[in-house]
């Protein structure tokens, strides 16, 4: 991308095409559609509106159980809803799930699509699986596209492999913008963007345009960074947001991980500071809860839908 | 290209790829017109100084001249009323701005046009109303301050017929014309959102319009879906309007601005692809009617 011309430039460009009848030969030269000018009005931006967050709940609590989960996220009065890419074989077609949605009025925020392979004998793959998957969310009238990555387990990790993440996830990010849908790359434990040092490599190897920041802020806390700061820092990344909080793993011998996710409130993910650094930064866009599974086995996922609701009302303060 | 029309496309509906857009528009579709809404996954309206100067560099070699700034001016709630059902829940091409922002959304949309060497902005007519009747009039006068707005600066409005807006039909157009004289705020006359209302746009629609106040025209076909009461896109020609005899009627009737592609229809997958199909249809009745 060239430099946008200075206003020195700009003037010294005006007394170039002032001088140009002079030239001989000039009679034959078309002048330019866009001679040089000022631009430096550009450099600043429409004043931000202040903050505005939308509600949202992930379906991924009812294990794959959709149509009970929209019925239910409505009925919870959640407005948007993130889904994942099973739906593509559980419902006939793109129609079907677009006229459930609108039959509950709820707004599909994001398919979540899955972990990119940086394989490069499998980036042709990738790109033609996501793409496929963003033109699912288009038609169905969604906004956004959900990526992780699957981290190479069989050898160590190299600055090479973030870039390559980085690279892959803006090439799928550039088709899925022309369908009109935003691509999200969202940080994740297990993943390449586990650690915030990691997220940070990642989205510096990403081109801005095409590859934004579905920050997730208990992934991102329980990978040893501070989510308010994450929003601060990546403002003009962010894409959407994941609400989400996380403890210690119980004593328990079957426990897979150190840690578990909870309903909000329940966690030790600094939420009310979140929330702050989101009003900081006029965050304007959906923050989607979610929740793994349901921790407490006697509970439903509607039951645990309540209480995370009811924590962001009574104790945040915040319209779902 | 020879033509009575400033024949052209609307560069995201081949791609977020701007050079790859004009590239296509100007060396596969032979047009000398393009129309600007968003580019790199941004709104026109967010591009900074350096996005602007290398778009501009971009239509320069590709010798593309700009029809209009495809502006979401007035693509908001209007205050005071309830809320639309067609307001989105955000992202309509990659803008999202309140009411209380219009001011400088009007003045930044002025200034592209000065950048990119256009005298006219695309706007709408608010989020559409259950019954705009009791906001009508003040609406009218937000529009009009708007057009003297661009006056100063030799700037001319060109209100979009939308179907999630409030003036959607020939018939609605024609009176938010009637009622707003100035010479600042022409139509961008959209036969297929028209016929989505269920408006016949050629000949009945156009019939209603001042002719002499149709500034900007977008193309894109219409279809009625199996439903029988609800309609889809279609590429041009492929559709029920009758292209070929809007053309004409346009020709006939002294318009020479721009009729530009807005194809929406992506039933040839990829969005290039639909509009490179779209655009065939759109050539074949600008030939019926004589117009190129």
């Amino acid at each position: 991308m060239t430099l946008h011309v200075s206003r020195r430039a700009f003037l010294s460009g005006l007394g170039v095409m002032t001088a140009l009848p002079a030239i001989p030969g000039y009679a034959s030269w078309n002048p330019p559609l866009y001679p040089p000018m000022d631009l430096s009005y550009f450099d600043t931006p429409i004043s931000p509106a202040p903050a505005d967050i939308l509600f949202g709940y992930a379906s991924i609590t009812w294990g794959g159980n959709d149509r009970r989960a929209i019925e239910d996220i409505r009925s919870l009065g959640f407005r948007g809803i993130q889904l994942r890419a099973n739906v593509l074989q559980e419902f006939g077609g793109a129609a079907e799930l677009r006229d459930l949605l609108d039959k509950h009025q709820l707004q599909m925020i994001a398919l979540s699509s899955g972990g990119v392979r940086i394989d490069p004998a499998l980036q042709a793959e990738e790109i033609a699986k996501h793409t496929a998957n963003a033109k699912f969310v288009r038609d169905v009238g969604g906004l956004y596209l959900q990526v992780t990555d699957e981290r190479p387990k069989d050898r160590a990790i190299t600055a090479a492999d973030y870039k390559q993440l980085g690279r892959l996830i803006s090439e799928i990010g550039k088709r899925t913008a022309d369908l009109g849908v935003s691509l999200g790359y969202h940080n994740h434990m297990g993943s390449l963007g586990e650690h915030p040092e990691e997220v940070e490599q990642i989205l510096e190897a990403a081109d801005p345009r095409y590859a934004k920041l579905e920050l997730d802020v208990a992934h991102y806390f329980q990978g040893g960074g501070d989510p308010a700061k994450a929003i601060e820092k990546y403002s003009d990344r962010l894409l959407f947001m994941h609400i989400k909080d996380v403890e210690p793993a119980p004593p328990n011998a079957a426990a897979k991980r150190p840690y578990r996710f909870v309903e909000l409130g329940r966690g030790k993910v600094d939420l009310p500071a979140v929330f702050e650094a989101l009003r900081k930064v006029n965050f304007r866009g959906w923050a989607i809860v979610e929740l793994d599974v349901v921790p407490d086995k006697t509970r439903t996922p509607k039951e645990s839908g309540a209480i995370s609701k009811k924590y962001l009302e009574e104790k945040l303060g915040v319209t779902v | 290209m020879t033509s009575p029309f400033r024949v052209a496309v609307i560069n995201d509906e081949i791609s977020q790829d701007f050079g790859h857009a004009c590239e296509v528009a100007s060396r596969e579709f032979g047009m000398e017109w393009i129309e600007l809404r968003g580019m790199w996954n941004k709104n026109l309206l967010k591009l900074d100084a350096k996005e602007v100067e290398e778009a501009r560099r971009i239509l320069e070699k590709n010798k593309l001249r700009v029809t209009d700034i495809a502006s979401p001016l007035f693509k908001v709630d209007w205050p005071g009323a309830p809320k639309s059902k067609y307001s989105p829940k955000r992202d309509q091409f990659n803008a999202d701005f309140t009411f209380e922002q219009q001011d400088e959304v009007l003045e930044r949309s002025i200034e592209l046009a000065k950048a990119f060497h256009t005298d006219r902005v695309r706007f709408f007519d608010f989020w559409r109303l259950e019954d705009q009747a009791p906001h009508r009039t003040a609406i009218n006068e937000k529009l009009r301050n708007a057009a003297e707005a661009a006056a100063k600066k030799d700037v001319i409005l060109v209100l979009e017929n939308e179907p999630a807006c409030n003036t959607a039909t020939a018939a609605e157009a024609a009176k938010v014309l009637g009622g707003v004289p100035s010479p600042n705020l022409l139509l961008n006359w959209d036969p297929g959102n028209a016929a989505t209302q269920g408006e016949k746009p050629y000949p009945d629609g156009y019939d209603l319009l001042p002719k002499a106040r149709i500034g900007h025209c977008h193309c894109k076909d219409a279809v009625k879906k199996p439903d029988g009461k609800t309609y889809g896109w279609a590429a041009m020609g492929q559709g029920i309007i009758d292209w070929a005899g809007q053309f004409s009627a346009l020709k006939r009737d002294g318009y020479h601005f721009a009729v530009s592609l807005e194809t929406h229809w992506r039933g040839a997958g990829t969005p290039e692809e639909s509009t490179r199909q779209s655009w065939t249809g759109m050539k074949k009745e600008l030939q019926e009617a004589g117009a190129i």
